[in-house]
């Protein structure tokens, strides 16, 4: 074994996903499943972890919501069959009536137009378009834009960002961005470069976190 | 003794292309077929019978007249599993069921300061229905996606590829909002476990 491998750990939701079988039936992930295994070995607070998980979904087992009573299902089918039941045709009588405020509301528009049209010089109307009009965006190519959430973001390079980056650089992998609640700070020594680099810790053990820069600071002269 | 005829359980895509024409029988077995996972779900998210029946009724009523529009990108399980915990996330808000608990005590936990989480024999000791509080009021405490995501992998059983399917979005994702409702639940419940 080298010391790149004694140095290994897998990231805590890898841990996770190997907890819930994420890892299992998938040949090209066995050696990493075998890994993390062997990792394990010699690593008993990790093994303690993995017990509370299984601890917390036996615990959730165990609560499993009870079935609602008995006629509750019915009632909502009927609900289900009275909402996608085809409504009711309106009275001939209402129809009728829209057909002739429609009829009357079209002749007056009809004799408006002829009205007007006939008052304007010919040659002041603009040519009729032969063919088509082209899309407005035709000549524009189509960029896909991605959201927030279909990004990972999978290595940061030290000059990449102006935003503070935690941990040692480059980083590899996915990186975590906790939220609030899921860090302590323990102590904030200002750095020659960017002079405010926060040492996080999370779960006792330190992990890269890029940090937005606050507006706050941008502000300080 | 006449010979037995075979019994054809028509699979989800068939009931689909059936529903989609119309087919009330078809639209009523999808609904059999997927009721009790949704309305597990929806409990789970709202912590009550009858706010979890509104929830499966309204997310029926949305995924059957929408049936059309269903483009097959995912299962019809997934598609209305997502339908499900979006209304019923809807609903708890509308209906600010978010209930007061205090767990100030969090604050200054640290991980390594703690016992192991609840043991069994005070698990034994406790009520099914105080667990299921329990549980209920440490899932309030997490982010409604962190939520979400943990319902629909530990109530649902879906595996980590389909919840990203499911919520739109990638397996790291998943993985982390997994990890950290884990963690935020743990720290939940030993604070309770350290009050008992």
């Amino acid at each position: 074994m080298t010391d790149r491998d004694d140095d290994w750990s897998p990231d805590p939701p890898l841990l996770s996903a190997y907890a819930d079988g994420e890892l299992c039936g998938r040949p090209e992930l066995d050696a990493l499943r075998l890994r993390i295994e062997a990792w394990l070995g010699s690593h008993p607070e990790a093994r303690a972890e993995l017990a509370d998980y299984r601890q917390l979904h036996e615990l959730w087992k165990q609560t499993t919501p009870p079935d609602p009573a008995g006629p509750a299902w019915a009632t909502i089918e009927a609900r289900l069959h009275a909402a996608s039941a085809p409504r009711p045709r309106k009275r001939l009588a209402v129809g009728h009536a829209v057909a002739g405020i429609l009829a009357t509301a079209a002749s007056i528009a009809l004799l408006l137009w002829w009205s007007i049209g006939s008052r304007t010089p010919p040659q002041d109307l603009e040519p009729p378009a032969k063919g088509p009009a082209p899309a407005p965006f035709a000549d524009v190519e189509v960029l896909p834009v991605a959201t927030a959430s279909e990004i990972t973001i999978l290595r940061v390079e030290g000059a990449d960002t102006s935003t503070v980056v935690v941990g040692i650089l480059p980083l590899h992998g996915p990186l975590l961005l906790a939220g609030p609640g899921d860090v302590v700070l323990n102590s904030v020594q200002p750095d020659a470069r960017d002079q405010m680099v926060p040492h996080v810790r999370i779960g006792g053990s330190e992990r890269p976190m890029i940090w937005a820069p606050l507006l706050a600071e941008s502000k300080v002269p | 003794m006449t010979a037995g005829t075979d019994l054809v359980i028509p699979d989800d895509d068939e009931l689909l292309a059936s529903a989609m024409r119309g087919d009330r029988h078809a639209q009523d077995e999808l609904f059999r077929r997927y009721r009790l996972v949704a309305y597990r779900v929806a409990y789970r998210l709202l912590g009550n019978e009858a706010d979890a029946l509104d929830a499966v009724q309204e997310a029926f009523v949305k995924a059957l007249t929408h049936l059309p529009g269903f483009q097959g990108r995912s299962t019809f399980k997934t598609w209305l599993l997502r339908v499900v915990s979006n209304a019923s996330l809807d609903l708890g808000r509308q209906r600010g069921r978010r209930e007061a608990l205090s767990f100030d005590a969090m604050g200054v936990l640290h991980r390594e300061d703690v016992e192991p989480l609840v043991d069994d024999t005070q698990g034994r000791n406790l009520e099914r229905e105080d667990l299921r509080r329990l549980l209920r009021h440490a899932l309030d405490q997490l982010p409604p996606a962190q939520r979400q995501t943990f319902v629909l992998h530990a109530e649902a059983g879906l595996s980590y590829r389909e919840v990203a399917g499911t919520l739109n979005i990638s397996i790291g994702t998943v993985m982390s909002r997994l990890y950290y409702a884990r963690q935020k639940l743990r720290l939940i419940l030993e604070v309770w476990a350290r009050n008992e």
